[in-house]
């Protein structure tokens, strides 16, 4: 018997899936790190024309591309009318699989951050400290730990397991980081690295730092055709889309924002040039900014906390995505399908873990993969389907309604600018 | 020229409204439909 398909409670649901899918790391440390490397605050311009332009219509377009056809990417694009849509769901279907292989080391590592500050060697030498967490059996262990608590989310289903999880992670995770942005705006000399943040030198506005205002404006929200296409397509027809899209386009921003003021005045009052460390040294740079700060191991467990709430909510939506592909291919119920995935997830989860080959190549994998993944959610409604129709189902909802632009915008401005993103982002 | 904590302070609440408010914005206008949502079917169910 064929399962009924999941459903939102509301559209707070789908937002609080949403913004949780798209906030993670991105938005706590590679946000602040790319506005460090841009020119500061010169950065924060083209990142808000970008958000308030192609961001919020590329969430319309994904949260409508799963909500008209009812269905995720693996049967999306065949209920659109898109030519051999049933194979082409397949990429954006099951991509996250590989996502998930190498995501959940990163999300074990913020787990076991959490209780770094009492762990032996950690403040001597926190870059020694990262070097035994995240290679071998260390790595491995907190994958497989990260893997089974978004497993057992998952494994509820939506209205049991992600929904009133990601609520009350992303409720966590806002205090969290008000609290963090506080505590780094109070401190001594703070001022230094507030005015780095927030005051533009528009000399540094150059192309290139557009282009990665850019990329990162579309990264951060989740735009892969995939996550937000499941998430969508659990939304009845008469739902307020567009809301949800702006409300979580900003939610999201609003997490990077915060970010920035949680690591800007810290980094800055005790002499860390933020644009000097890169994004893959959070993991000890945090520890060496809290360092120097009263209250250093609240500050840096509190931080990981954060990151690991990110890292959680957003593998809830990397691991549903295959879920719900393997439930439209083979009939099986969600209670079967979780624990056979999650099994296979770990047998690829643990070789990639301990092998940084393995998760270099699988990373590469979804970097060149992206831009066809993302592509079809555009693709599939506004060339496959209608764009025509498409706009009508937006506007049947009872929110705001859309003009006829937003047909042009959805078939050739959103594509072309989503393809330039990526190809940016790849060979830029 | 360096900028004053006067124009530090403005440009933060300038940036942090600009993506705090229309996210508020939104919260609220789904919570409002929830409950709209809500008292109709309790509506029709009387």
């Amino acid at each position: 018997m064929t399962e009924t398909r999941d459903r939102w409670s509301s559209e707070l649901g789908l937002i609080a899936g949403a913004i949780g899918s798209a906030v993670g790391l991105g938005n706590l440390w590679l946000f602040p790190m790319l506005v460090a490397q841009n020119g500061g605050a010169a950065f924060l311009i083209p990142y808000f024309f970008f958000t308030i332009t192609l961001v919020w219509t590329g969430l319309v377009i994904e949260f409508n591309t799963g909500q008209i056809a009812q269905q995720g990417p693996a049967g999306a694009y065949k209920e659109l009318g898109m030519p051999f849509g049933k194979i082409v769901g397949l990429i954006p279907g099951l991509r996250p699989l590989v996502v998930f292989a190498f995501y959940s080391s990163i999300a074990g590592w913020t787990i076991r951050y959490i209780a770094a500050p009492v762990s032996n060697g950690f403040w001597e030498s926190p870059g020694q400290f990262f070097g035994s967490v995240n290679s071998g059996a260390n790595s491995a262990i907190f994958a497989v730990v990260a893997t089974l608590i978004i497993g057992t989310i998952v494994y509820f289903g939506v209205k049991k397991g992600i929904e009133p999880a990601t609520k009350v992670m992303l409720g966590l995770l806002f205090a969290l980081i008000i609290l963090l942005a506080a505590r780094g705006v109070l401190l001594d000399g703070s001022l230094e690295g507030l005015r780095y943040y927030l005051i533009p030198d528009f000399d540094k506005l150059t192309p290139t730092v557009v282009l990665n205002a850019m990329a990162q404006a579309f990264f951060t929200a989740s735009l892969a055709g995939a996550p937000l296409v499941v998430y969508g397509s659990y939304l009845s027809d008469k739902a307020d889309t567009v809301t949800a899209a702006i409300t979580t386009t900003f939610g999201n921003a609003t997490i990077a924002i915060l970010a920035g003021f949680a690591i800007f005045p810290a980094a800055l009052a005790v002499g860390i040039e933020p644009a000097t460390t890169g994004p893959g040294l959070m993991f000890i740079s945090i520890p060496q900014i809290a360092q120097q700060i009263p209250g250093s191991s609240i500050v840096v467990s509190g931080f990981f906390l954060a990151a690991a709430l990110a890292a959680i909510s957003t593998g809830i939506s990397i691991m549903e995505v295959p879920v719900d592909t393997l439930r439209y291919h083979t009939g099986l119920s969600r209670k079967k399908i979780t624990p056979l995935l999650v099994g296979f997830i770990v047998l690829l989860a643990v070789p990639t873990a301990m092998s940084s080959e393995l998760f270099n190549l699988l990373t590469t994998v979804v970097l060149y993969s992206g831009p066809l993944a993302a592509l079809l959610a555009p693709i599939g409604l506004f060339w496959a389907y209608d764009g025509k129709k498409t706009l009508e189902r937006i506007n049947e909802g009872p929110g705001i309604n859309l003009g006829g632009w937003f047909i042009y915008w959805g078939k050739y401005v959103y594509p072309a600018g989503i393809l330039f993103a990526y190809l940016w982002d790849i060979f830029g | 020229m360096t900028a004053s904590a006067t124009q530090v302070i403005i440009t933060a609440i300038l940036v942090l409204s600009a993506t705090t408010l229309p996210f508020l914005w939104g919260l609220y206008r789904l919570t409002t439909l929830v409950r709209e949502h809500d008292s109709e079917e309790d509506g029709q169910m009387m």
